[in-house]
């Protein structure tokens, strides 16, 4: 049984968390919910030793697991007890191969090298990376980063589980299989700590805790599901609605080097206003083409043309037409806080108001959530672009992604198209014109 | 990594080694470029784009290898003097001071990125093998990575700018510099912030822990390593008496 006894907890003087009590028994699966900064990272990293041992705060309190207070194993040796699957993928990764990452915590734990050999086959079968184990793990998809993580948690078989956000950037598919591993660690009584926007994790929840404010998590009422319309990727699938065309792609060839060929005679068109969603599995070329399609990637054969001139290599100038923010949140920041990334916007726009935040919030200090609030925060500025967004409602609590698909509606009505990539919504005829299944 | 050289990660520690090191215990220039061509050799045979990527690197250099060798040249006056316009006077012992400064220099590099071709792994197999702890490995491989990784992030920083429409070159001098200065500062940021999320990421799954490791690829020493080393032997004693 995992046991949190009096836990305090505080960054500063505000307590984050007041004589916070839980008892979790074997086979259950405790869902930490709430708004995007309200703790549920900081819970998992105070029970995981990452609080305070390489993460400052003022903690007091017991965490005892089977008896044995985890504050007294240094967090080195944890990983016998613990595997914690954080929610920025990127930063849990440091070699070059996925079959080095499994690998990693099963050579520290001693095992011979033919079980290695057969947990590692199992946990990349499982989560459908049998093909990605020589492939380096940053380039790998968003989704299958995550993936990687559960992968390397099924690979150690520990005891507790803490996974933050690992159904984010998920497609519908690899969701059933990151639940049907997760109901099989409940069955063989893991006691698994799950921080999850995403509410089909419900389903399987024991208990939760809502962190902060209440907040409902059923998807925004804007996004009922209407008639998915799938297309076959190597089909010319699509023709644009009107006679404005925008993007036109041509007989697109595109492979990774030493990978299996991603796009083959792929044809798109997109008219200037057409709201459009990308949909499909999890490395099946959607951020790609978005890259592609900004020049920001070059393809094998084929060409793309942006508004009448041929793409070859993104320029600056383009951003008079197109504004691209990709899925990894990070990327679409610059500096090192949300006032330095907002003075850049104002380089970018003059006219942009000057005291956007009332406070300064240092990207460090910010959960993911927050992080891409801060990204998106520009969006309402660059209406008359047409957009390319890559999984926008990653990380975002219920009230931001009902703010982010009001903000979608307003960007339709001003008819400068746009293109995004979401797993989480469904295709709703009145925000999107069309979708196009990878 | 390029497949052509398959010695042992500790082979290519000791080639970057040596030849980093011997560039600063011998002085004669004719040695000192023999040193470099062959670190430059190396690295071409090194790195994923071999003789391309080594020439785009001798290229990147040559300002801050000039620039070291012209500072040498100026400010050297010791010795007979070989060029002189009013104040400024270039010696023999300036002369032979640049060449030294900017063979060393390359050298250096060279053997860098050499050993910014091994993994983390490869740095642990190396210290395995010599006892030494593995957060050796870690402060090593993160210290040999740190400069491309910090040049990537720059690169990503600019990459954001130019999705934003902004183009630098087109930005007042000032501003320019404000930007350039921002972006440098946030990258380091980043950069250490990452060390410190890659360690916590480690222990997460053993790093530093107790108990016998195991290993999924061990690899041996084999006959070519010991040949290669010897190699190196041949070339050191080869060099100290040419010295």
């Amino acid at each position: 049984m995992l046991k949190i006894n009096n836990l305090n907890l505080s960054f500063g003087t505000e307590p984050l968390f007041k004589q916070l009590n839980l008892s979790i028994f074997p086979g259950q699966l405790f869902l930490l919910k709430g708004a995007n900064g309200s703790g549920k990272t900081t819970l998992l990293n105070a029970i995981s030793g990452v609080i305070p041992e390489h993460l400052e705060a003022i903690i007091s309190g017991d965490i005892c697991l089977s008896n044995q207070d985890l504050s007294l194993i240094p967090l080195r040796e944890k990983f016998h007890t613990l595997w914690y699957a954080q929610s920025d993928c990127d930063k849990q990764f440091f070699f070059p191969t996925c079959e080095a990452e499994l690998a990693f915590a099963l050579e520290n734990k001693g095992i011979t090298a033919p079980e290695i050999i057969n947990r590692i086959t199992q946990s990349a079968k499982r989560f459908g990376l049998e093909s990605c184990l020589q492939q380096s793990p940053f380039t790998l998809s968003g989704g299958q980063k995550k993936l990687l993580l559960c992968a390397i948690g099924a690979a150690l078989d520990s005891p507790l589980l803490l996974l933050d956000e690992p159904l984010a950037g998920l497609s519908e598919s690899s969701v059933q299989i990151v639940l049907n591993w997760l109901k099989e660690q409940k069955e063989q009584g893991k006691i698994l700590i799950v921080a999850e926007h995403n509410p089909v994790v419900k389903a399987l929840a024991d208990m939760e805790l809502h962190l902060g404010s209440y907040m409902p998590d059923e998807l925004p009422t804007e996004t009922k599901p209407v008639t998915l319309h799938i297309s076959s990727k190597s089909d010319n699938i699509s023709e644009p609605s009107n006679e404005d065309i925008f993007f036109i792609v041509n007989d697109l060839h595109f492979a990774y080097p030493t990978q299996n060929k991603l796009f083959s005679d792929f044809n798109l068109k997109l008219s200037k206003g057409e709201c459009v969603l990308l949909q499909g599995e999890n490395g099946s070329g959607k951020s790609t083409l978005l890259k592609l399609l900004l020049g920001l990637l070059q393809p094998e054969s084929g060409s793309i043309v942006l508004a009448g001139q041929v793409v070859k290599s993104f320029i600056p100038s383009m951003f008079r037409h197109v504004f691209y923010q990709s899925q990894a949140t990070r990327e679409n920041l610059l500096g090192i806080s949300a006032t330095q990334n907002w003075q850049f916007w104002r380089i970018a726009q003059p006219g942009l108001p000057q005291d956007f935040y009332q406070q300064e919030a240092f990207f460090s200090e910010s959960s993911a959530g927050q992080l891409q609030c801060y990204a998106q925060d520009i969006l309402p500025w660059l209406m008359d672009k047409f957009w390319l967004l890559d999984e926008p409602f990653n990380h975002l609590d219920a009230a931001a992604r009902k703010n982010l698909v009001h903000l979608l509606h307003e960007k339709r009505k001003s008819g400068s198209g746009m293109l995004v990539v979401a797993h989480e919504i469904l295709y709703d005829a009145k925000l999107f014109d069309r979708v196009i299944a990878l | 990594m390029k497949k052509s050289i398959e010695l042992h990660p500790l082979c290519h520690l000791a080639f970057c080694l040596a030849f980093s090191s011997i560039a600063f215990i011998f002085g004669k220039p004719l040695i000192l470029l023999l040193i470099c061509l062959v670190a430059m050799l190396y690295a071409a045979l090194r790195l994923e784009r071999g003789g391309a990527q080594t020439l785009k690197t001798l290229l990147h250099s040559l300002p801050l290898v000039l620039s070291i060798a012209v500072l040498q040249l100026l400010f050297r006056s010791k010795g007979h003097t070989l060029w002189q316009f009013g104040f400024i006077k270039i010696s023999e012992e300036g002369g032979k001071l640049a060449m030294q400064m900017g063979l060393r220099l390359l050298t250096v590099i060279y053997c860098a990125k050499g050993l910014a071709v091994l993994s983390f792994q490869d740095f642990q197999s190396c210290f395995a093998m010599l006892h030494l702890p593995e957060e050796f490995a870690f402060m090593l491989s993160y210290a040999v990575h740190l400069v491309p990784k910090f040049m990537g992030q720059v690169r990503a920083f600019v990459k954001g700018l130019h999705l934003r429409g902004i183009a630098l070159n087109a930005l007042p001098i000032k501003q320019r510099l404000q930007v350039y200065k921002l972006l440098a500062i946030s990258a380091l940021a980043d950069i250490i912030k990452g060390s410190e999320s890659s360690a916590i990421a480690l222990e997460l799954r053993g790093f530093r822990s107790a108990g016998k490791r195991s290993q999924l690829h061990s690899r041996p020493l084999r006959v070519g390593d010991f040949v290669a080393i010897l190699l190196l032997a041949f070339m050191l004693v080869l060099l100290a008496w040419l010295n």
